[in-house]
């Protein structure tokens, strides 16, 4: 099996365009991205105002974008997350979800490894280091064609990701910055040094051919015009505050 | 218009919105960060709710979420939040 590679990257709205394209075309792609600038992409089902302090992204300046999957709210630090996506024909991958899950996040569990860090694989899609979260995955399925994206924190800023995804008001009480770098890791922060987008990079596509064969390409025309039509709606606050 | 937020067994969040007029729903919103396949079965729940009583609630989430999958959050506790909103005056 042959996967296209493609490394192609803008602002949240651009981001997640690209990758309902993928789910669309249903090309066999495998992504490596970041968010410029950093945002925050809530789930699917999430209500933005009980998941998002709206009030610190305005504050901050940064975009509140929904995502096509479901799950829970991620900040994308420019400087210290890679997201990855992976889109193909179902029959590609495992047909349970959960199964699914834990197939593709080996390439996720690769990159901790590939730094010499034991990741563990906990719950349906999260790859914890030492019990604490480093990364965090999500899926949808479509006219047979699944797409899964997901985060790995190199160096993400915990602090304003703390601020920036407030809990909603149930679980206020156990949780506050404290409580978020107990629960949340970074790869540099269990490294303790410092570490850059070019290695993580590297690390992930090294990491990720465990897929098959990857070769370096790019959106097809008709992609393109998928990924224009849908930047709109992810700009739209129709869209992004539907809930 | 009244609102719960509970947090699922598997620890996700479950928050529903919802409103009753003459003892139906006449609006209501599902929302948290659980994962559902394919994801149209919550909007479509949330479609096929609008205009139903309290009692009607368990037979239209079973029906309507028959053969999704839900990750997150169990059917039951879908039926018991809204249920319970549904039938609070």
């Amino acid at each position: 099996m042959r996967w296209r590679l493609l490394r192609l990257e803008g602002d949240a709205a651009f981001n997640m365009a690209v990758d309902e394209a993928l789910l669309r075309s249903g090309v066999p792609t495998v992504r490596f991205y970041r968010f410029m600038p950093s945002a925050v992409t809530v789930g699917y089902f999430q209500r933005v105002e009980s998941s998002v302090n709206l009030e610190e992204a305005e504050r901050l300046g940064v975009a509140v974008v929904r995502r096509i999957t479901g799950g829970g709210a991620v900040y994308h630090d420019e400087r210290g997350e890679l997201t990855y996506s992976v889109a193909g024909p179902l029959n590609l991958f495992p047909r349970d979800v959960r199964e699914s899950f834990r197939y593709l996040c080996e390439g996720v569990m690769g990159v901790v490894r590939w730094f010499g860090l034991e990741p563990q694989f906990a719950g349906v899609n999260d790859v914890l280091i030492g019990g604490r979260k480093v990364s965090g995955s999500a899926q949808t399925r479509e006219r047979g064609v699944l797409l899964q994206h997901g985060t790995i924190m190199y160096a993400t800023d915990l602090e304003t990701l703390a601020k920036l995804i407030s809990p909603p008001r149930e679980k206020l009480s156990d949780k506050g910055l404290r409580s978020v770098l107990e629960r949340v890791t970074t790869i540099g922060r269990e490294l303790g040094r410092e570490v850059g987008f070019g290695e993580v990079l590297e690390a992930a596509i090294d990491s990720f051919s465990f897929l098959g064969e990857m070769e370096e390409g790019a959106l097809t025309e008709e992609e393109w015009k998928h990924v224009e039509e849908l930047e709109e709606k992810y700009r739209s606050r129709r869209w992004n505050f539907r809930r | 218009m009244m609102r719960k937020v509970m947090r699922s067994r598997s620890g996700k969040t479950l928050e529903v919105i919802l409103e009753v007029k003459g003892g139906r729903i006449s609006h209501l919103t599902i929302s948290g960060d659980f994962m559902a396949f394919p994801s149209q079965a919550i909007d479509e729940l949330e479609r096929a709710l609008v205009g139903r009583k309290a009692e009607e609630v368990e037979g239209v989430v079973k029906e309507v979420l028959r053969d999704a999958e839900l990750i997150g959050v169990e059917v039951d506790e879908i039926i018991d939040t809204i249920r319970e909103l549904a039938s609070s005056r």
